[in-house]
């Protein structure tokens, strides 16, 4: 057994082993979600939400993707197939692809990059590449309508995104995400969402604008421009964005919880887990996640003025403020932080 | 600015509290609502007390209904009187209108609180009531007031059977047609 380990242990086999793991979490993660998400906005309507597949319609993820790989793949005739159908891949896998650098656990990172951060903000960005692609490989006008709000939508969101991880990479001084999760042990009081609380808000606002939910998801717009760049796709390459969807509200909320709210650091010392601290990042994500659908199901959508004053008139401003004062008290109080 | 982001606290304050309240869903297949007094289910006959008047299916709006009938010594009473020997409601075309509850003079075709109607073609939909099955494909065609030979013809049709009355009816239609025709030529 412990030869087996040792052999896969090696280059090319732990790079697809892992690789493997990430697609069927990645997967999984986007069907359980699904499930998570219309239970949630049931609940929150005073419904059950779905109950008859299954026991309490637990199977009812697998009987979707049972009918979404039955269904027939449509494109409109005069659609610019290649574009239109790498449109969903594009979008699927940046959003796999960051969990490589995510520390389930003390010793559970794939790939421990000293520029995690860096590739978490390169990566994500490739997400808005995949928007237009579908929005202009459909030729459909909605299809493109959706795909310029959202290109608009994700590059202004990505200043804050980016201007809110300054703070925590000034108080940890690394970019490795295995360093951030280590400088934030020893308690919740260590982790960074107190001394960061602006930068964590405007972080996970951001957040959710990237990954283009509710109320930033005017790309989709269902009631206005009825599923925007997706209003062409079926079947499963719809079903593909749809999962990469899922996937990236998972990987907003794990960045999130690794970032803000110390990755698989237990709460106080005397829930150390040890190996088993995922238990804790699991927990985090999950409570992110649940927050995700909370404001999805209780919030209206925003126009795109208020979305774009919202982004560059406050957002911005608060972000910068913050990097002044993080700075400021780093200078004032050196054993503090 | 003081009330900044309070309305979407509450909002979300409401969302939360929902999520933790009684759930309001009936499940429809296990629990059913009961129905209201005088609520107009499908329509049934109970052929014993039918006069065969044949009011209801002159009523019909929708010609839902079509009632084959004969003259029959039913009660006894030694005169051959009307009878329903057939009597079918299709309910691919019922609107739940209630007239011919309304019309009937002996009470004997009403609603029951049964409001399922399903089936895999219109024909099953078509419920006989009476010995004999009856077409319902057929139109019935009720007396129109307008023209009295029309409405002597359909009434005596409907003495006969709704068959009779549709073949009656048939003939009158062509030559206004062939008329027609002949006037755009």
């Amino acid at each position: 057994m412990g030869t087996v380990l040792q052999y896969l242990d090696q280059e090319p086999f732990r790079f697809l082993l892992s690789v493997g793991a990430i697609l069927f979490l990645v997967l999984n993660l986007a069907a359980v979600f699904t499930m998570a998400e219309r239970k949630t906005s049931a609940y929150i309507q005073l419904r059950y939400g779905p109950n008859r597949v299954g026991p309490r319609g637990l199977l009812q993820p697998a009987a979707d993707v049972f009918k979404l790989f039955s269904k027939e793949n449509l494109s409109p005739s005069r659609a610019d197939l290649w574009i239109f159908l790498g449109a969903p891949i594009a979008m699927f896998i940046p959003a796999a692809l960051v969990w490589l650098v995510v520390p389930f656990a003390p010793n559970a990172v794939i790939a421990d990059l000293n520029v995690a951060i860096v590739f978490f903000i390169a990566v994500t960005s490739i997400g808005a590449l995949g928007l237009i692609m579908a929005g202009y490989g459909s030729r459909s006008t909605f299809s493109l309508l959706g795909a310029m709000r959202g290109a608009a939508q994700m590059i202004s969101y990505e200043v804050p995104l980016i201007l809110s991880l300054l703070g925590v990479i000034m108080l940890s001084g690394s970019l490795s995400l295995v360093d951030v999760v280590n400088a934030q042990g020893g308690g919740f009081w260590h982790w960074y969402f107190l001394p960061q609380l602006p930068m964590f808000i405007v972080f996970y606002i951001a957040g959710i604008a990237e990954a283009r939910r509710v109320p930033f998801d005017l790309p989709e717009g269902e009631s206005e421009i009825v599923g925007g760049f997706m209003v062409e796709y079926s079947g499963m390459t719809w079903g593909l964005i749809q999962a990469a969807e899922f996937a990236s509200m998972g990987l907003i909320s794990a960045i999130t919880a690794t970032l803000f709210l110390g990755g698989w650091q237990p709460p106080i010392e005397a829930l150390d887990f040890g190996n088993f601290n995922w238990i804790w990042f699991g927990l985090k994500t999950a409570l992110l996640v649940f927050t995700f659908q909370w404001i999805r199901w209780s919030l209206p959508r925003l126009r795109m003025d208020q979305l774009m004053d919202f982004g560059w008139k406050i957002l911005v401003p608060i972000c910068l403020i913050w990097l002044f004062v993080t700075a400021g008290l780093m200078l004032l109080f050196p054993s503090v932080f | 600015m003081p009330q900044l982001g309070q309305g979407i606290l509450k909002g979300m304050g409401i969302t939360l509290r929902h999520l933790f309240d009684r759930k309001v869903t009936r499940q429809y297949p296990e629990y059913k609502k009961e129905t209201f007094e005088r609520s107009r289910g499908m329509l049934t006959v109970d052929m014993d007390r039918c006069i065969a008047c044949l009011q209801c299916m002159r009523i019909c709006p929708d010609h839902c209904i079509s009632i084959e009938q004969t003259k029959r010594d039913a009660d006894g009473s030694g005169k051959a009187k009307p009878y329903a020997i057939g009597f079918v409601i299709d309910d691919s075309r019922c609107m739940y209108c209630s007239l011919c509850v309304e019309v009937c003079p002996v009470n004997c075709i009403y609603h029951t609180e049964e409001f399922e109607v399903q089936a895999y073609n219109r024909l099953e939909l078509a419920r006989q009531f009476g010995e004999r099955p009856v077409d319902p494909t057929i139109d019935p065609k009720p007396a129109v007031k307008k023209k009295k030979p029309a409405g002597k013809a359909a009434a005596a049709g409907a003495g006969k059977g709704a068959k009779a009355a549709d073949g009656e009816a048939a003939p009158k239609r062509t030559p206004r047609r062939a008329a027609k025709k002949d006037d755009a030529a």
